[in-house]
């Protein structure tokens, strides 16, 4: 078992064609992962790397069936190409693009809300469930099937937690992504997890800005019996100043790392104070 | 994006929102004859610069004539000005508001903000304006009007009631105020805001509604579509080593430290500032080359860096779709061009990092390859 995706989810791509879209698609292949077409309205009918191409997305799905969709447009067209695949009712949006306009994201929101889709990102490194699917950008081979389920605001960090935790394996990975507004958040991972029966432990890697990790360790309390560590990555950082991240950014005085680690705490979370002890607190939680 | 006060009024004021009368006045221009023109009334001078705090800091004068005018001008513009939210250094000050005082009757508090954890754009007002969001939230939450508005149906009657409510203004004013509502709103869509005060409204002896000051940050990831929005950027205040940065696309946030970070994925580079931190040093920077960059980038980061009197660098890489090989090559091309004279610790894991480190091997007695994260903070900070 595993979260949102496994070795039978059936996947469009939308950018196919493009050097990412490419390039990504081509190692998710190899992978294992079942891409099945991509989407590009100028290309419509033509071939890629093996694969059909389609003008759009109700297109595609007229044709086949998908689980989920992986969008590697360009920001000006991302939010349009989240938009087109909530409206063809695909489960799963894993949206990788990143500096899409906070805008297009409350109007996707608005239609997310009233539908059956879930979206992971954008601006996030997507979703792997190692040795069955990966819909993302993430290096494949840190990557081992097992028991530590990780969610995370950041790209690397993901990517920092999965080595440290290789000796007991990963269910599955999920970049919810570094945007204010976004899809998935800590609380649907959470809950996620609680209920796959492959994952015994949970790492969550969060940051500073906003108050996702304060709401998560509202529902840890009641709702996660599994043990989880937490990180959170901006306890340096100065008031006001964008890190990097577009949500990344300590607004209010509120959203701070001490924060967000104090509200963690007391939902009785294991924190960690650096990066690098994640590995060691996951051996811990795991005895 | 930040943008000054007269350019926030003048927005304000495409979109028909009352401000109050005034001329800007740009650093270069003649004081002397503006001062002769216009000195024989009273006027505020406001110092532009992107941050607030700049009354209490002596940034806001009053002038009652024309000397003093000139005086208040001449003591202003070139200034360097230090508030509470500057940093130590300051910004500089190159054009000045000029503008009629206000006779204040009533101050309100009128702002739009995206709310990030209902995914919405909210509308808030409160009759205790002229003190920021904040404080009015600490002293009395009640004095607070929200109203969330959905994109696709827009702004509704009820929301005007919800937000005129304890105003005190009477049915003219009321008005008056939906009115400001409306056009805010609509500013606040057509140019990728992602926040807009108008603190103080105010209401005037004269009873009418007047924008006293306003604030409006953009959406940086929407600049792309507000070309005459982007414009209004105003590079002198920004550091100048940030301007450098953001021309070479890598993400640069300075900091008041000593050990300079080049890392890849902004939230690495947060930890890797953390860590430092951790162990008793100081950061110099936030330093994002890219989860996809590539040897230029690395060059130039570490070009920056050497700018900048940092006592050690840590180059912390985490190769995943980057090769670590890449970056390997980067730090070797800008060791061609820079005299290297301080330490620089070196942490490649992932991708191609053997290949790396045989790369990077006595190629130079100050490069200082680590194996992990806690030792490499730790080795720059003693190297520091």
């Amino acid at each position: 078992m595993s979260i949102l995706i496994d070795k039978h989810t059936r996947i469009l791509c939308q950018g196919l064609t493009g050097s990412q879209g490419s390039f990504h698609t081509e190692q998710s292949l190899a992978y294992g992962s079942k891409i099945l077409a991509g989407v590009n309205p100028s290309k419509g009918g033509s071939q890629h790397l093996g694969l059909p191409v389609y003008a759009n997305v109700h297109e595609a799905c007229s044709e086949q069936d998908f689980d989920a969709t992986i969008i590697y447009v360009p920001a000006a067209f991302a939010a349009d190409a989240m938009l087109e695949a909530i409206e063809a009712e695909i489960g799963l949006i894993v949206c990788i693009t990143e500096g899409v306009p906070i805008h297009d994201m409350i109007t996707v929101n608005e239609h997310l809300a009233s539908s059956n889709s879930q979206l992971i990102g954008p601006n996030c490194p997507g979703i792997i469930t190692p040795g069955e699917c990966k819909i993302g950008i993430m290096p494949a081979a840190i990557h081992r099937p097992g028991k530590v389920g990780i969610v995370s605001r950041s790209g690397t960090l993901t990517y920092v937690a999965v080595s440290q935790t290789e000796a007991f394996g990963q269910s599955t990975c999920v970049g919810i992504g570094g945007d204010p507004i976004h899809g998935l958040d800590f609380i649907e991972c959470l809950r996620l997890f609680e209920q796959d029966p492959q994952t015994e432990i949970i790492v969550l890697v969060g940051e500073i800005g906003g108050d996702a990790e304060e709401q998560a360790a509202e529902i840890i309390a009641t709702e996660i019996s599994k043990p989880i560590v937490a990180y959170i990555t901006g306890a340096s950082a100065p008031v006001g100043k964008r890190m990097g991240h577009a949500g990344a950014i300590i607004n209010s005085g509120k959203d701070t790392a001490e924060q967000k680690y104090a509200a963690l705490k007391r939902a009785g979370v294991n924190t960690v104070s650096t990066l690098a002890d994640i590995g060691q607190a996951v051996a811990a939680g795991l005895k | 994006m930040f943008i000054h006060e007269y350019q926030s009024k003048e927005l304000l004021q495409q979109y028909q929102i009352p401000t109050p009368r005034g001329h800007i006045f740009h650093k270069g221009d003649d004081i002397d004859s503006f001062a002769s023109q216009w000195g024989n009334q009273e006027w505020v001078v406001k110092s532009q610069i992107h941050a607030g705090g700049r009354g209490k800091a002596g940034g806001i004068l009053v002038a009652h004539k024309a000397e003093e005018l000139a005086s208040h001008m001449r003591q202003l513009l070139g200034r360097q000005l230090v508030t509470t939210q500057t940093g130590s250094d300051g910004l500089p000050v190159n054009a000045l508001l000029i503008e009629k005082p206000a006779e204040i009757a009533n101050e309100i508090y009128l702002g739009v903000l995206i709310d990030r954890n209902k995914k919405n754009i909210t509308l808030l007002s409160s009759s205790e304006g002229g003190i920021n969001l904040e404080e009015i939230a600490a002293r009395d939450p009640s004095k607070i009007n929200r109203a969330a508005i959905s994109k696709a149906t827009g702004l509704q009657a009820s929301h005007h009631q919800t937000l005129v409510q304890g105003l005190n203004l009477n049915q003219t004013q009321q008005t008056e105020f939906n009115q400001i509502v409306n056009n805010l709103y609509r500013m606040f869509c057509d140019i990728d805001a992602t926040l807009v005060e108008i603190n103080p409204l105010i209401v005037t002896q004269a009873g009418v509604l007047q924008a006293l000051d306003a604030k409006i940050n953009i959406d940086d990831n929407a600049l792309y579509r507000q070309t005459k929005v982007s414009n209004l950027r105003d590079d002198s205040q920004e550091n100048a080593i940030e301007r450098k940065a953001r021309a070479h696309d890598l993400s640069y946030v300075k900091l008041d430290g000593n050990i300079g970070c080049i890392v890849n994925g902004a939230g690495l580079a947060m930890a890797t500032m953390d860590l430092i931190k951790h162990f008793g040093g100081e950061p110099a920077n936030f330093l994002d080359v890219g989860g996809n960059t590539n040897e230029a980038r690395v060059t130039h980061a570490f070009e920056l860096l050497l700018a900048d009197e940092v006592r050690a660098v840590f180059v912390n890489i985490f190769g995943g779709i980057v090769r670590c090989d890449v970056i390997a090559h980067g730090i070797l091309a800008a060791l061609k061009n820079t005299a290297l004279e301080i330490p620089v610790v070196v942490l490649l894991q992932g991708t191609n990092a053997e290949q790396a480190k045989a790369l990077l091997k006595d190629q130079h007695p100050l490069l200082f390859p680590v194996k992990d994260l806690s030792e490499g903070a730790q080795l720059a900070i003693s190297k520091a």
